[in-house]
């Protein structure tokens, strides 16, 4: 394929250097191929390379397409959100409402996730352990009702359409899929979640310490390093691995966990529920010992991506990690009022901890120490409009 | 066959038409694959002398459904009177999978009706009964076609009554959605949350004002664990929710060469025990297969036969009232 590519990129004849993506002479038109991603162009130094689905074969013109889409407003039944309203990249893909509202205004119930390192996520969203592909997952802001977000359910036609009739889609749907260009919720999906397979973080202060730049980290991220790590207050045991998520899985993993943990935050009437609207993955398998668990998302960039927990009800990192250390959380009054730390669903790695002023200040530290301005801010992952 | 096309035009007239804005006919009763009514009548005829021929070896297959509030038909957009918790129920959507059709024989075995794969109603073994026009507040989530109609082959033989399953098999509740066959790629009819499709999607409004006038009833799979997004699940879903119904006493009509038979879905008797004015807290409104809505399911799965706690037939779901 490579030669066929390099062949066309070379070809002498004019015909086929007038466009990007196709040319045409007098009833004939030369596709160019689609170009398979080079890893390597996209991966941090010691990175695993991803799993991707061999279905949906990463190429660099799926994920040009997918951009596109994931900024563009068409893709909601009124025309009124993209993927992007929802997920900002300068914050991670996350956004600073605890929970967001619809494209047709109805609340959610659920943070918006950030979209970092989601390649390498075992599992999509908060506390679904069905659903593992992104390709799955994209479903569910697309078609879902409970609660609307793009709102495309029995709006596909009118959905389809303004791609249809847009010049920019033509050459960009042709780029991606040369053989059949047309518009459609497959390949949409694929090339949405091509796109968000490279949405890949791993240039923080924190990586440059690991690959020997001893200034890279102030001494006082180092020390909450060390103490991140510690036996006493067990956050790598959710948290641990390259992706600070054990929820990770790529090219080389042969043994896939999915690992759903109740931290705590509730237990409404002392009988370890959570509430109703937000039971973990009590809600997909109705399995009373899945009540209140839920996914530890990636660390990465964690500092950017508040407010935290999945109904977004912590605001701050020093919140959460008070929190932790009480060993849950306790909701003194309101409707859903009751102790998390005895919660009898609790992880038994939320044990409760006691930290000092200056090792409370290293952990903010070092959870600053991931924050990656080059993700953030990368030209590759930008609105292209 | 022109006693099917007789009975689907019964059906059409209780409907209350079916014509697109564009003068389309969706509704295909006859199940070719064509949706023109014109174009069918003529295919009809044209197919007539094959089905002869094979009379021997097998009998075509008709079973109309009509969908009911007591004694009248559901309409988008006309009231009823509510059991509990509302005085008036109105339908927003009205549709169902059925699947795994089978004819009770003299014996009382199952033998299973082959569906004709008319790439519009019926794939495999599964077809969607469509009850809703897409009119007076059925435009949110439905479309203008309407099928009331299952149509197939069983080999030739004697038979009192008919199986079915409400419901998506497992093999095909768990596939690509954006590459599924129609009409398994009604995007109102999946359930993202659970890999799967809605098998019943029946929507109605109460009395109450809105955002507190719905009541969705939703019947699908839950449970479930899956293997990829084109892979059956690893292991079946915990709570199937697939009610098995069987209808003994039928004659099969008077056609020779046939076996029809007219059944009726009765909503009035499904929702007899529900309260429709009443929604657990945070949960999305009416009943949604969901195992928190400990007070809108139970009602739900008893006019179905079935166990909320299993999902599963009680006494192979002889208590429904749901078909009759």
């Amino acid at each position: 394929m490579i030669w066929v590519l390099l062949a066309a990129c070379t070809d002498p004849d004019p015909v086929s250097l007038d466009g990007p993506t196709s040319s045409t002479t007098p009833g004939t038109t030369v596709v160019r191929e689609p170009t398979p991603l080079n890893w390597a162009a996209w991966l941090p130094p010691g990175f695993p390379v991803p799993q991707v689905p061999e279905d949906n074969p990463i190429t660099e013109e799926k994920v040009e397409l997918g951009r596109h889409l994931f900024y563009d407003e068409a893709l909601s039944g009124n025309g009124t959100q993209a993927c992007a309203t929802g997920h900002e990249q300068a914050l991670g893909f996350a956004v600073p409402e605890a929970t967001s509202l619809g494209s047709t205004g109805q609340p959610g119930v659920r943070n918006a996730m950030a979209l970092v390192n989601v390649a390498y996520n075992t599992t999509q969203t908060w506390a679904n352990p069905v659903l593992e592909t992104l390709e799955q997952q994209i479903q569910v802001p697309l078609f879902g009702e409970f609660p609307v977000e793009l709102g495309v359910m029995n709006n596909e036609d009118v959905v389809l359409q303004r791609f249809a009739d847009d010049p920019l889609y033509d050459e960009l749907f042709l780029a991606a899929y040369p053989e059949d260009p047309e518009p459609d919720f497959h390949r949409i999906t694929q090339s949405l979640a091509s796109f968000l397979r490279v949405l890949i973080s791993g240039d923080s202060a924190f990586d440059r310490h690991q690959r020997g730049d001893d200034a890279a980290m102030s001494e006082s991220a180092k020390r909450g390093l060390a103490l991140f790590f510690e036996e006493r207050l067990e956050c790598h045991h959710c948290h641990g691995g390259f992706n600070f998520t054990l929820s990770s899985e790529h090219e080389s993993t042969t043994f896939e966990e999915k690992p759903f943990h109740n931290t705590g935050l509730y237990n409404v009437g002392g009988m370890g529920a959570y509430p109703p609207h937000n039971p973990g993955v009590y809600d997909i398998t109705g399995v009373e010992t899945d009540m209140g668990r839920f996914k530890a998302p990636t660390l990465r960039n964690v500092a950017v991506t508040a407010p935290y927990v999945h109904d977004g009800t912590v605001a701050t990192l020093e919140e959460m990690l008070d929190i932790y250390a009480r060993g849950g959380r306790l909701v003194e009054a309101g409707p859903y009022a009751g102790d998390g730390r005895d919660n009898p669903h609790k992880s038994g790695f939320v044990s409760g901890f006691e930290l000092t002023d200056q090792e409370r200040g290293d952990l903010i530290a070092f959870l600053e120490a991931l924050t990656d301005d080059a993700f953030l801010t990368d030209p590759r992952f930008a609105d292209p409009f | 066959m022109r006693a099917v096309t007789w009975m689907a035009l019964v059906a059409l007239t209780a409907c209350g038409g079916d014509k697109d804005d564009d003068g389309t006919d969706h509704t295909d009763h006859d199940h070719d694959g064509d949706a023109d009514t014109d174009a069918d009548a003529d295919s009809d005829t044209d197919t007539d002398t094959d089905a002869d021929a094979d009379t021997d070896a097998e009998l075509t297959v008709d079973l109309v459904f009509s969908a009911m509030f007591g004694d009248d038909p559901v309409v988008c957009g006309t009231d009823y009177p509510a059991p509990l918790g509302s005085t008036t129920v109105r339908f927003t959507d009205f549709r169902l999978y059925v699947s795994e059709i089978a004819l009770i024989d003299a014996t009382g075995g199952e033998v299973p009706v082959t569906l004709d794969q008319d790439g519009v109603w019926q794939v495999d073994d599964v077809a969607l009964l469509d009850f809703e026009d897409g009119t007076n507040g059925c435009e949110v989530t439905g479309n203008s076609s309407l099928n009331d109609t299952v149509v197939g082959t069983v080999p030739a033989g004697t038979y009192t009554g008919v199986a079915f399953t409400i419901g998506v098999p497992d093999d095909l509740n768990h596939q690509d959605t954006t590459l599924a066959p129609s009409p398994l790629n009604l995007s109102s009819m999946f359930w993202s949350w659970q890999t799967g499709y809605k098998f019943a999607r029946i929507d109605m409004k109460n009395d109450q004002a809105a955002p507190d006038d719905s009541w969705f009833l939703h019947l699908g799979a839950t449970g479930c664990t899956s293997g990829g997004p084109t892979e059956p699940p690893a292991s079946p879903c915990t709570k199937p929710n697939r009610p098995r119904i069987v209808i003994s006493g039928l004659d099969g009509g008077s056609v020779a060469g046939a076996f029809s038979a007219a059944l009726t879905l009765d909503a009035e008797s499904l929702i007899s025990g529900a309260d429709l004015g009443f929604n657990s807290d945070g949960s999305p409104p009416g009943w949604m297969s969901n195992p928190a809505d400990v007070v809108e399911c139970p009602p739900i799965f008893d006019s179905l036969g079935m166990d909320f706690a299993t999902g599963l037939c009680v006494s192979d779901c002889a208590g429904q009232v749901f078909v009759q």
